[in-house]
């Protein structure tokens, strides 16, 4: 990790932090949080979620996007990319971060980071009068 | 190609924020490499229009699943938990699965 600013924060204010969310003070080379949800809305009596073993199903199957090639393309005319960094000043200064709510694989740093990777995943299924349908 | 950043004085008040969801970052910081992904993820055979939740195969490795029930076909057992004589809802669903894939082997043989 090449040379970093300091950050500076007066105040720092979470009432909730939930669902692979974390909060971080400090530097880090690597974060990369995973989070799966499902939510079924069951309108009938018939306990249609309760009797399914959801684990059990691949119920997250879309693969991740990649670049166009048109993009790839380009990056690969373009070359080397060479990156030159001066700081004038060597912090990064906030008087008060106020936040209410995290969830789903969020974060918050207040550092410098390497790399991150996050992945957040939802799938919704209603069930109404006994047809299943997706939201 | 050579790029050449100057960072000068950065100075923020107040940063507000009500809710951070779904793989979102707020960073007060340098980074290199960031990717955030958020998906409603929808297996492919979510259009299946029965009163059953479009959920793909069951896994046949997961060992907290019996196999499947064949000894009867999907719709028999179906008009059986209709009349309220058959076993479970998973166990009609698990039957659908089995013999979806059955039929898929043997179009594919």
């Amino acid at each position: 990790m090449s040379l970093r600013r300091t950050s500076i924060i007066g105040m720092l204010s979470i009432i909730d932090v939930s669902l692979s969310s974390a909060v971080r003070i400090g530097d880090q080379e690597q974060f990369e949080p995973r989070f799966r949800g499902i939510e079924v809305l069951d309108e009938t009596n018939n306990g249609w979620a309760e009797e399914l073993y959801f684990p059990a199903h691949p119920l997250f199957q879309l693969p991740r996007p990649e670049w166009p090639e048109s993009l790839a393309e380009a990056a690969d005319e373009a070359g080397t990319v060479t990156l030159f960094k001066t700081d004038v000043n060597h912090a990064i200064r906030v008087g008060t971060v106020s936040i209410t709510a995290m969830a789903g694989s969020s974060l918050l740093l207040v550092g410098s980071c390497g790399e991150v990777d996050a992945e957040a995943r939802l799938k919704k299924i209603k069930i109404v009068g006994g047809q299943a349908s997706l939201l | 190609m050579q790029v050449h950043i100057i960072n000068h004085s950065l100075t923020v008040g107040t940063i507000q924020i009500v809710d951070v969801s779904s793989s979102s970052l707020v960073q007060v910081g340098d980074t290199d490499r960031i990717s955030l992904y958020s998906y409603s993820d929808s297996p492919a055979d979510s259009l299946v229009r029965l009163p059953l939740a479009p959920l793909g195969a069951p896994d046949p490795l997961d060992e907290q699943l019996d196999p499947p029930d064949t000894s009867m076909s999907f719709w028999e057992s179906m008009n059986e938990w209709e009349a309220g004589n058959a076993d479970t809802l998973e166990m009609l669903h698990e039957q659908f699965w089995a013999e979806a894939l059955h039929n898929l082997q043997e179009d594919n043989n």
